[in-house]
């Protein structure tokens, strides 16, 4: 059992362990720039793609709010993106798709030196910053409503996605809470509500799928079969009941991640549909390799195990020693060193924790 | 040669994090456009149920290719007498945080000023206070030159035999790992199965010449420790190379 200020505590906590894997504001406002200007190239009067009206967009985590900061320091953090073209698919094939978009990227001496190819997109690799994965797409002129078409190399039909759509389905998950943290976020600063770029709030969903995230690359590092981000935000999200205390949030998240209403049985099938386009089954690869369910389900059971220990401990430096090889040491130790109490000589001779076994010092 | 200008950013950003903890250490930058992180540095930490809380004046030496390797560091309060035994470099006063893989690896963990201060400045220097005071290396300590290395890769590689630490170098060395060749440990194991993973990841950390010039060491280390065995299936093949060149050019001496 654990008090109310137990909780409130741990709480405070996991708050800070999201917010040190969040992107920091700065990198954030870097990357929205550096897509912007991309998108100004792709645009260009001279560019070939100009009477196509090129559009680039985020997708993915960094939409969302859900990014986590890689393991390793010096690891670039991924930025998904759309260049949305307006085109119609009988017009148009996928590889000429990916070429346009390529070629055009090419004829910038900057981009031509980051770029690489992959499978279904182009990626700027912006050393030390940023991977930009930059998805060529077209709209669907069947659905509308922002459902676009994607290429991909080893298939030969074209890809349905929905982007914004399913940015919109999270946002939604989470409406409540959304709007009192603005307002709250608002007053604080004096500032009007309408003032407050999304991107400043966090939500305990949001937070919640850091966290877990962050946990599962770690607990997957060098290991297989790591479930993949999409699984792990539509489940948190389909969970999520507004709770506005984080520790509530991932405790009923990590309960309910796993009913089936959100893992649905489908004639002996897993299915976890897109939940903006049921035909698309994000457990696919659920059904083809039986390793994946049971990684998921062993991995989300040491998550339950390591959040019911940490709660019962009363003393910091208990969970400290706890978090430190399941959240990374460099984050949860940050983290505390700004929670520990602050005695007189704290700041200048601060509490410092190092991994048990640092280098053995050596002489020539 | 300075640091352009995003490596400047994120030194910036680094020596921020840095700072928050460790508020007496300030940047620096020289006229050349070198950067060095000066002050003092205090902690307080806690070994087998003994605090000590201590602070010594440091100069961490940012290098040109930050953050790809990692800083150097210096105690410039004239506490830690500059000699071997208490493991500082005597030729330029810095720091031996430890065998020179080690330091790198545990750099590359992650590529910042604060973690390398965590992680690998406070432990040295918590080390010598800690000795000082109970008379014990809390962590313990490599010994001296080659030999130290040879603990060092005996500890990393898990092997008790020297000749297995002589087996991977040479392969790292010769920068010629085959996955499907039987690992030198002799576990009766492919290397892939073995001690490959471990051998790929710090190749990635220094170079093969580097790795020779250690290899070199325990080499003759064990060739001069008055046992009798044969090391030619250690050696490297560039020194084999070398080794055959001279040899044949003593035999045409000979033919003349």
């Amino acid at each position: 059992m654990y008090t109310e200020e137990q909780k409130q505590q741990f709480n405070k906590i996991l708050a800070n362990i999201a917010d040190s894997l969040d992107i920091p504001e700065s990198k954030y406002q870097e990357a929205v720039s550096r897509y912007e200007a991309i998108g100004k190239w792709l645009d260009a009067n001279d560019s070939k793609l100009h009477v196509y009206k090129p559009a680039i967009y985020p997708q993915g985590s960094f939409r969302l709010g859900t990014m986590v900061k890689p393991i390793n320091d010096g690891d670039e953090y991924d930025v998904d993106l759309v260049c949305h073209l307006e085109i119609n698919k009988d017009n148009i094939t996928q590889a000429e798709l990916k070429k346009m978009v390529g070629d055009r990227l090419k004829e910038n001496e900057t981009y031509k030196k980051m770029l690489e190819e992959g499978r279904r997109c182009w990626t700027l690799d912006y050393a030390n910053e940023f991977h930009m994965d930059i998805l060529p797409a077209i709209p669907d002129y069947e659905k509308l409503n922002d459902c676009i078409l994607v290429t991909d190399k080893k298939l030969r039909l074209w890809q349905k996605s929905n982007p914004k759509g399913y940015a919109r389905w999270f946002a939604d998950r989470m409406r409540v809470i959304f709007k009192q943290r603005k307002i709250a976020l608002a007053e604080s600063i004096r500032a009007n509500v309408e003032d407050i770029p999304d991107y400043k709030i966090r939500t305990s969903l949001q937070r919640s799928v850091q966290i877990l995230k962050r946990h599962r690359d770690i607990y997957f590092d060098g290991k297989d079969h790591k479930p993949i981000s999409i699984i792990i935000t539509t489940l948190a999200g389909h969970a999520y009941q507004n709770e506005a205390d984080l520790f509530e949030a991932i405790t009923n998240i990590i309960n309910d991640m796993t009913d089936p209403k959100n893992i649905k049985d489908q004639g002996g099938k897993y299915y976890i549909p897109n939940p903006t386009n049921p035909e698309e089954n994000f457990a696919d690869k659920w059904n083809e390799d039986g390793n994946l369910p049971k990684a998921f389900l062993t991995w989300l059971g040491q998550l339950k195990t390591d959040m019911e220990t940490a709660i019962e401990q009363k003393d910091l430096s208990d969970i400290k020693k706890l978090f430190g090889p399941i959240f990374g040491i460099g984050v949860v130790g940050t983290v505390f060193e700004k929670l520990e109490p602050v005695e007189a000589s704290s700041k200048s001779h601060p509490q410092i924790t190092f991994s048990p076994k640092p280098n053995k010092p050596w002489a020539i | 040669m300075g640091l352009d200008n995003s490596k400047r950013g994120l030194l910036m950003e680094h020596y921020n994090q840095l700072h928050e903890i460790f508020s007496g250490l300030e940047l620096n930058e020289t006229e050349e456009g070198r950067f060095t992180v000066t002050g003092n540095l205090g902690f307080t930490a806690t070994h087998d149920g003994k605090t000590i809380k201590d602070d010594y004046d440091i100069e961490i030496i940012i290098p040109v290719d930050y953050p790809d390797n990692p800083p150097t560091v210096k105690e410039t309060g004239n506490r830690i007498p500059r000699d071997k035994d208490n493991h500082v470099y005597p030729t330029d006063g810095t720091l031996c945080l430890g065998a020179p893989l080690a330091v790198k690896r545990t750099f590359a963990q992650q590529q910042n000023l604060l973690w390398f201060a965590r992680e690998q400045v406070v432990p040295f220097l918590f080390s010598h206070s800690y000795n000082r005071e109970h008379g014990v290396m809390p962590f313990g300590a490599l010994r001296h030159g080659s030999e130290g290395i040879l603990d060092y890769y005996k500890e990393l590689f898990a092997v008790e035999n020297d000749l297995a630490v002589l087996g991977l170098l040479k392969i790292l060395a010769d920068n010629n790992y085959k996955g499907h060749t039987l690992c030198p440990c002799n576990s009766g194991q492919k290397l892939r199965h073995c001690h490959g993973d471990l051998l790929r990841e710090i190749k990635t950390y220094q170079n093969e010449d580097k790795f020779l010039t250690e290899h070199v060491g325990i080499f003759t280390l064990l060739n001069n420790n008055g046992k009798k065995q044969n090391l030619r299936e250690y050696m490297p093949n560039t020194v084999l190379k070398s080794v055959r060149k001279h040899k044949r050019k003593l035999n045409l001496k000979k033919h003349k």
